[in-house]
C-alpha cells in the first residue's frame, strides 16, 4: 500500500515536470513550457534587467585584429571604436545581436517565408506568398553579387560572425524573452540573412501595384474614363526633381508594340505591402538658414513596431566616423551623418513590379506561349516545415518573366488567374556596398558614386555637406518602359511586353543646389512630364510634399528648431482642400441645428489634426463615408477594382464638369452623397458624444510578433497620414533626425521605442514619450572612446 | 532547528543545481534532501515546499524589484493578469515542485530502510 502511494507520487512528480517542460497549444494559443518559463533561474525573470545595471566591462570576440571599444551613452546607444573595417562590422554584428537578436532573426525568417516554422499553421499562407513572389530569389541574387565583391565579402562575413559569436554564448536562460515565449532557438546568421533584411525592405517599399484592378477598370470604363478616375499625373503636381530646362541627355530608345490594348483583366486578389509606406526628407541650403550651414531632415514612415525597425549607432575607425540609423541585421547605417556630410532616404515610388498573363499550351501547364513558341516551365520546389504539423510542399512554376505567383494552387478565383511576376525585387542590389561608401562620403561626387550601387528599393536620397552642397537624387535601377507598359497586366506571349533594358544610371533624376534653396521629397511624382522616360506609379503622395515645400519656400533663416517643428506638423492640406470641395455641395437650408453647429465647428478649423480635439475625426469620418459611398458603384460583382485617390476625388468634387461626367457615368448624385454622409456623421457625433481624433487615429506602437502585452496604445500624437507628422494607427515616423552641417555636424534624433529589444530593459520604450512630443535627443558624435568615458558613459571592451 | 536547517539546505542545494541544470533540478535537489535527511511525512512536504517557495519567490522578487516590475508587468498582460500574480504563481510553483519531491524522497527512504 505504501509502495503504491510512493509510486503514484513519483508518477505525479515526473509528469508534472514533464508537462511544465513542454510547449502546449491550448485552443489556438501556444503556451510556453511553464516550468522553464517561470523558473527564476532560467525563465523570463532572467530577462528582467536591473534598472541600474552597468554593461559588462569586458567581452570576448574572436577574430578581431585589435580590441574594439563600445561606449554606451545615457540612452543606451552604442558607439563603436575599432581599428579597422573588419573589426568594426564584426563588433556591430555582435552588439546589435546583443540588443536585438530576436528581431533580426525573426525578420530574416519572415522575409523568405519561414514564419510557419515558428508559429505553425497560421503562418503558412503568409509564407507561401513570400516564397511565391520570389523573395529568396532577390536575396540570393544580392548575396551572390555582394560575395563576389572583394571589399564587401570579408566585411559581411565579419558581421555575420559577430552575430554568430553572440548566439554561441547563449544558453536557454540567456535567450531573448520572445524565444522563451514561443519556445524556439535563434538560427545561425549569414550574409544571406543580411540580404534577407534588405529584401524585406524592398518588399515593404516596392511591393505594391494596382495592375490587375487597373486592367479591370480600363476594360470596363474605357481609356478616357479610366484616365479621369486614375490619372497618371493629375494637375497640380510638383515632382521631387522639378525641371525647368531640357534634360541633358538622349534617352535610350524603347520598342513599343504597335497594337497595344490593355485588354481584359483577371480576377485575383493580389497581395501587396502597405502603399502608405513613405517618408519625408529635405535639405535647406545655407543661403536660407540662420547660421549659413545647410540643414537636413529625414523621417521615415513605416509600421511602428517594438523593437524599433531602426537602431541608432555610431561606427568609427581611424578613417571615418558616422552616426545614424542602422537596420538590425545589416552592416553600416542607412540614414545619418559623418564628419563631412549627412544623408537620408524616402521611398521613390515607381512601377518596378509587373504581372504577365501566361498562355498555357494545355491543362498540364507545362509549357507556355512566348514569341510564337511553346517554352517549358521551370520549377522551384518549396518545402514548408510547419511547426506542430506536417510539411507542406509547393511547386512554383517559373517563366522567363519570373515566378507564376497566381495559378490553380494559389490565389482567389484560381482557375482564371495565371499571372507571372517580374519585379526589381528579383534583381541583385549592392545596397550594402552603397551604404559602405555612403557612410564614408566626403563630398557630392562621393555621394553620387556610392549610389551607383544602389538598385532597390528605389529611394530619394537627400544629401547635404559641410561644404554647403545640398542634393536630391532619385536612385534605383528602373526598367526603361514604353508608355503605359506595366500599368496594366501585360501579355506574357508578346516579346515586346518584356522589360527591354534599364534606364542608365546617369539618366536618373538628380538635383544639386537648386535656385529655390532647398530640396525635398515625400513620395510624390519623381519627375515632371519633360523627363524623357516613362514614369508611373499607382500610388503617389499629394499632400505632405506640398506642406514641406510651402513651409520651406515661405521662410528664410531656418534653424534646427524650425526643422523639428516641421517634422511634428499635423497640418492636413487634404482636409483643407476636401472641405473646400465638399462644403459648397451642402444645402444648409435642409440642415437641423446640430448639423449647422457641426458645420460651423468645421469651418472654424485650421486644418491641424490635433489628437485632443474633434475636427480631424469629424472630417475623416465624413470624408471616408463619402468616398466609400461615391465609389461603391465601381465595386461591381466580384471584380477587383481600385478606388480613386483622395486627391483625385477632391479634384473631381471641386470641378463641376468633372463631377457631372462622373455622376452620369456612375449614375449617382454626389451632392446628395456629400449631404447624407455629413448628416450621418453629425448623428454619430450627437449619439456617441465627442469623437476625439486621438481615439479615432489610435497612434500606437505594436510588438513585431503582435504581442499586445508588449505594445503601447493610444499615444497622444497630432497628425494624420497626409500631414508631415504622418501618424496613422501603428504606422508613422519610425525615426526622425535633423542635422546641422556645421564642422563637425550636430544632430538631434527621435525613435518611437528604445535601443533595446528586450521588454525587460529600461531602454525598451524610454524614448517613446519624447517621440510624441517635440523633444529631441542630441546625438553624441564622439571623437573617441575616451570622450565617452569623460562624459561618464559606460564602456565595454571587446577583446580577441 | 532541524526543520529550519532542512529548508535552508534544500534551498541552497536547489539553487546550486539550478545554476547549471533546467528547472526540474529543483525537484531533484528537494528529493535528494528528503531522502538523505528524512524529515518525515508532512514535515518533508512542508520543508520542501517552503524551500522551493523561498528560492523561486526570493529570486523572482529580487529580480522584479531591481527591474521596477517593467518585465513582469508586460509578461503578466500576456497571461491576462498582473505582475503580483506572476510572482505568486512562480512562488507557488517552486513550492509545489520542491514539496512533492521532498515528500517522495522521504517516502523512498522509508521504503528502502
Amino acid at each position: 500500500m505504501r509502495l503504491l502511494g510512493t509510486s503514484i507520487l513519483l508518477l505525479i512528480l515526473v509528469s508534472l515536470n514533464a508537462i511544465l517542460g513542454t510547449r502546449l497549444v491550448i485552443g489556438d494559443s501556444p503556451v510556453p513550457p511553464l516550468g522553464r518559463f517561470l523558473s527564476p533561474q532560467e525563465g523570463f525573470w532572467r530577462n528582467a534587467e536591473p534598472i541600474d545595471a552597468r554593461p559588462a566591462p569586458l567581452a570576448s570576440l574572436d577574430g578581431l585584429a585589435s580590441p574594439v571599444e563600445v561606449v554606451w551613452d545615457e540612452s543606451g546607444v552604442p558607439h563603436l571604436f575599432a581599428a579597422n573595417d573588419s573589426d568594426l562590422y564584426r563588433a556591430q554584428g555582435y552588439v546589435v545581436a546583443q540588443l536585438r537578436l530576436w528581431q533580426l532573426d525573426f525578420i530574416a525568417r519572415a522575409a523568405v517565408g519561414r514564419i510557419s516554422e515558428v508559429i505553425g499553421e497560421q503562418g503558412l499562407e503568409f509564407d507561401r506568398g513570400q516564397r511565391r513572389k520570389g523573395m529568396s530569389t532577390g536575396a540570393e541574387a544580392s548575396t551572390a553579387a555582394l560575395m563576389a565583391d572583394p571589399v564587401m565579402a570579408p566585411l559581411l562575413n565579419a558581421y555575420s560572425d559577430g552575430v554568430n559569436q553572440y548566439i554561441a554564448t547563449l544558453g536557454y536562460r540567456d535567450l531573448p524573452v520572445e524565444y522563451k515565449l514561443l519556445n524556439y532557438r535563434p538560427e545561425a546568421w549569414s550574409p544571406f540573412r543580411s540580404a534577407c533584411i534588405q529584401q524585406y525592405m524592398v518588399e515593404n517599399l516596392s511591393g505594391w501595384d494596382r495592375d490587375v484592378e487597373d486592367s479591370h477598370s480600363y476594360a470596363l470604363l474605357g481609356a478616357t474614363m479610366h484616365e479621369l478616375l486614375f490619372p497618371v499625373r493629375p494637375p497640380g503636381v510638383v515632382p521631387t526633381v522639378p525641371t525647368d530646362s531640357v534634360w541633358p541627355f538622349v534617352p535610350v530608345p524603347v520598342d513599343a508594340p504597335a497594337d497595344y490594348d490593355p485588354g481584359q483583366g483577371f480576377v485575383v486578389d493580389p497581395f501587396r505591402s502597405d502603399p502608405t509606406n513613405g517618408s519625408n526628407n529635405w535639405a535647406v541650403h545655407g543661403s536660407r538658414t540662420a547660421t549659413g550651414n545647410a540643414l537636413l531632415a529625414n523621417d521615415t514612415h513605416l509600421g511602428l513596431n517594438f523593437p524599433s525597425i531602426w537602431i541608432p549607432i555610431q561606427l568609427a575607425t581611424p578613417d571615418h566616423r558616422v552616426f545614424g540609423f542602422a537596420l538590425p541585421g545589416a552592416c553600416g547605417v542607412v540614414i545619418g551623418h559623418n564628419e563631412h556630410a549627412a544623408f537620408g532616404v524616402t521611398n521613390a515610388p515607381r512601377d518596378t513590379r509587373d504581372w504577365y498573363r501566361i498562355t498555357w499550351q494545355d491543362d498540364t501547364h507545362r509549357a507556355y506561349l512566348h514569341d510564337g513558341e511553346w517554352l517549358p516551365v521551370g520549377y522551384r520546389v518549396e518545402t514548408y516545415r510547419v511547426r506542430g504539423g506536417s510539411d507542406h510542399v509547393d511547386s512554383i512554376r517559373t517563366t522567363i518573366h519570373g515566378p507564376v505567383v497566381f495559378d490553380e494552387h494559389f490565389g482567389a478565383a484560381a482557375d482564371r488567374a495565371q499571372l507571372a511576376l517580374r519585379w526589381m525585387g528579383h534583381e541583385p542590389s549592392l545596397t550594402q556596398k552603397a551604404l559602405y561608401l555612403m557612410n564614408r562620403v566626403k563630398d557630392h561626387a562621393g555621394y553620387v558614386e556610392a549610389l551607383r550601387f544602389f538598385a532597390a528599393p528605389a529611394q530619394n536620397w537627400v544629401f547635404a555637406s559641410t561644404r554647403g552642397d545640398i542634393s536630391m537624387r532619385v536612385q534605383g535601377t528602373f526598367p526603361n518602359k514604353w508608355r503605359d507598359q506595366g500599368r496594366y497586366v501585360l501579355d506574357g506571349a508578346d516579346p515586346k511586353h518584356r522589360w527591354q533594358g534599364f534606364i542608365p544610371f546617369e539618366h536618373n533624376a538628380m538635383q544639386k543646389n537648386p535656385e529655390r534653396g532647398f530640396v525635398s521629397s515625400a513620395n510624390q511624382h519623381s519627375v515632371d512630364e519633360g523627363y524623357p522616360y516613362w514614369f508611373y506609379n499607382a500610388h503617389l503622395e499629394y499632400y505632405r510634399n506640398r506642406s514641406v515645400n510651402n513651409t520651406l519656400a515661405a521662410g528664410t533663416d531656418f534653424t534646427i528648431e524650425d526643422m523639428k517643428l516641421m517634422q511634428h506638423s499635423g497640418h492636413d492640406i487634404r482636409a483643407v482642400e476636401g472641405m473646400a470641395a465638399m462644403v459648397p455641395l451642402l444645402d444648409t437650408i435642409r440642415m437641423d441645428a446640430n448639423e449647422l453647429a457641426t458645420l460651423a465647428d468645421l469651418r472654424r478649423w485650421d486644418g491641424i489634426a490635433r489628437h485632443d480635439r474633434e475636427e480631424a475625426a469629424l472630417f475623416q469620418h465624413w470624408f471616408d463615408a463619402m468616398r466609400t459611398a461615391y465609389w461603391a458603384a465601381l465595386q461591381l460583382n466580384d471584380l477587383a477594382l481600385g478606388e480613386p485617390t483622395p486627391y483625385n476625388t477632391i479634384r473631381i468634387l471641386g470641378d463641376t464638369t468633372l463631377r457631372n461626367t462622373v455622376d452620369s457615368l456612375l449614375q449617382v448624385d454626389v451632392a446628395s452623397i456629400v449631404q447624407n454622409t455629413f448628416s450621418d456623421m453629425v448623428r454619430k457625433r450627437v449619439a456617441d458624444g465627442p469623437l476625439l481624433w486621438g481615439v479615432v487615429n489610435n497612434a500606437r506602437v505594436t510588438h513585431l510578433a503582435r504581442l499586445s502585452a508588449f505594445s503601447e496604445e493610444q499615444l497622444p500624437v497630432d497628425g494624420c497620414g497626409t500631414a508631415i507628422n504622418a501618424q496613422r494607427g501603428n504606422h508613422g515616423p519610425s525615426q526622425r533626425i535633423v542635422v546641422e552641417l556645421s564642422t563637425p555636424p550636430v544632430a538631434w534624433y527621435q525613435l518611437p521605442g528604445g535601443i533595446s529589444g528586450n521588454p525587460g530593459s529600461k531602454h525598451y520604450a524610454d524614448l517613446l514619450p519624447e517621440w510624441h512630443s517635440d523633444t529631441y535627443r542630441q546625438v553624441h558624435f564622439l571623437r573617441s572612446a575616451r570622450e565617452g568615458t569623460d562624459k561618464g558613459f559606460s564602456i565595454t571592451t571587446l577583446k580577441p | 532547528m532541524r526543520f529550519l536547517l532542512t529548508i535552508l539546505i534544500t534551498a541552497a542545494f536547489g539553487w546550486a543545481m539550478g545554476l547549471w541544470l533546467p528547472f526540474w533540478s529543483l525537484s531533484l535537489a528537494a528529493m535528494l534532501v528528503g531522502f538523505l535527511l528524512r524529515p518525515g511525512g508532512w514535515k518533508a512536504f512542508l520543508a520542501g515546499f517552503l524551500a522551493g517557495a523561498l528560492l523561486w519567490g526570493g529570486l523572482a522578487y529580487s529580480a522584479d524589484v531591481a527591474n521596477d516590475q517593467l518585465l513582469s508587468t508586460r509578461v503578466a498582460r500576456i497571461f491576462g493578469t498582473e505582475a503580483g500574480t506572476m510572482l505568486a504563481v512562480t512562488t507557488l510553483l517552486g513550492g509545489l515542485l520542491a514539496g512533492l519531491a521532498a515528500l517522495l524522497g522521504d517516502r523512498v527512504r522509508n521504503a528502502v530502510s
